[in-house]
């Protein structure tokens, strides 16, 4: 159910397209577009819409994808968490503090600093990451202590769909 | 006795402000150290110089009778020095609890079944079983502190430098750290503002003042 809501809120953008489409009367673009976007959005949210992006990037890492890479991943999701839990405390705080939001100079001061607060605050976060990766050890590599998961029926039967999609791919399009 | 950590005339700024000039300090096997000072002091920058993570100015220093000029001098001696952020925040590198009291065990390519061995094994010496499969930033406090001071002591370094480790802990949690830090054959060093704990625990007790430290016992 979650996922549907997710494949709806995109299709708000596809819908733009499909209309810009409509415009010029191009009913069989307007169509195969619609389709076509819908199928690479289904199989992009089967395949990372539940996950959490560590899950992600440690299933990238088991792949053989470029150390670096998978880091530049994991390491962006651990900030990315951050950033969030930031912006709700900022709202908690501002909430604690009286702030009611107006259209006054006030108002617009306020986001604006919390703009910059969050810029340096990922400064200074990327610098402590820097020194907890000296500190502790890290080689180009990030660990944990899950056994790798078995193949499912599941995983099994979207492999056996993708492949079949692969190969009619000539004649779809 | 050995000398595991020896500064002598070390001068340290941040930015061009001094922290510290001609500061001495010797640390032997097995002594437990405290220091104490202001807010703001530098006691943090202390630590992370002696962690490696940040360069000193000028002076000698002498980790396990290396003399340390260079950050690539520091690299051989890297595992034996265990760090304890002062926000623990700033620690984790994992996002599960397990795995990032994992991570130093696994970077130094430790088998999966060793390193889950020894996880298990401080999970139970710290009773925080129940937190192993948590988020680490959705801890508490006390607990992210616990977690963090786990991943640093699961490696069995030979010093310890520990940055506030009783704040945000309470007093039973406090008790049996003291337990635990003081059966330990290391070497420690500890910046806290807790007097309490302090004086249950450390062997010596420098203050600083005036840019330097202060022998108080
Ligand atoms: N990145 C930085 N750039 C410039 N100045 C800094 C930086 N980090 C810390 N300082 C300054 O250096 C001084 C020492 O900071 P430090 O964190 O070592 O103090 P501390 O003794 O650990 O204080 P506390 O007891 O509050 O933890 C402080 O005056 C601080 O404002
Ligand atoms: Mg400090």
């Amino acid at each position: 159910m979650h996922l549907f809501k997710k494949l709806l809120f995109l299709n708000i953008f596809v819908l733009i397209v499909i209309l810009s489409i409509l415009f010029v009367q191009d009913y069989d673009l307007a169509l195969l577009v619609f389709l076509r976007s819908n199928a690479i959005l289904i199989l992009m949210l089967c395949l990372f819409g539940e996950k959490d992006f560590f899950e992600v990037s440690l299933g990238l890492q088991e792949l053989r994808l470029p150390r670096f890479f998978v880091s530049l991943v994991f390491f962006s999701s651990k900030f990315i968490y951050l950033f969030t839990k930031e912006i709700n405390k900022f709202k908690k705080t501002l909430h604690v503090r009286g702030f009611v939001g107006k259209t006054s100079w006030f108002t617009y001061q306020t986001y604006g600093d919390f703009i910059g607060m969050l810029i340096l605050k990922s400064f200074y976060n990327a610098k402590k990451l820097s020194l907890a990766l000296e500190s502790r050890g890290f080689q180009t590599q990030i660990y944990t202590l899950k056994e790798p998961e078995k193949l499912n029926i599941k995983e099994i039967s979207l492999m056996v769909v993708l492949l079949l999609s692969f190969l009619n791919i000539g004649k779809i399009i | 006795m050995s000398c595991s950590l020896k500064l002598q005339d070390v001068c340290i700024s941040l930015d061009e402000k001094v922290l510290f000039e001609k500061l001495d300090l010797h640390v032997s096997h097995k002594e437990k150290v405290a220091i104490i000072g202001e807010n703001g002091c530098g006691k943090t920058t202390l630590l992370e110089t002696i962690a490696g993570l940040h360069t000193k100015q000028s002076g000698l220093f002498e980790l396990f009778h290396t003399p340390i000029q260079e950050k690539k001098d520091y690299k051989p001696l890297r595992d034996l020095v265990g760090y304890l952020f002062q926000d623990s925040n700033d620690q984790f590198l994992a996002p599960i609890v397990e795995d990032d009291i994992a991570f130093s065990l696994l970077a130094r390519s430790l088998s999966k079944l060793e390193a889950k061995k020894r996880v298990d094994m401080i999970l139970e010496d710290f009773g925080i079983e129940h937190l192993r499969k948590k988020v680490v930033y959705n801890l508490s406090g006390g607990e992210k502190k616990l977690v963090a001071l786990a991943g640093v002591l699961v490696c069995e370094p030979k010093l310890m430098l520990l940055d506030e480790p009783t704040n945000a802990l309470d007093s039973k949690m406090q008790e049996k750290l003291i337990q635990i830090l003081s059966n330990l054959d290391k070497s420690i060093i500890v910046v806290s503002h807790h007097k309490e704990f302090i004086e249950q625990f450390a062997d010596t007790i420098y203050e600083v003042r005036d840019k330097k430290l202060v022998r108080l016992t």
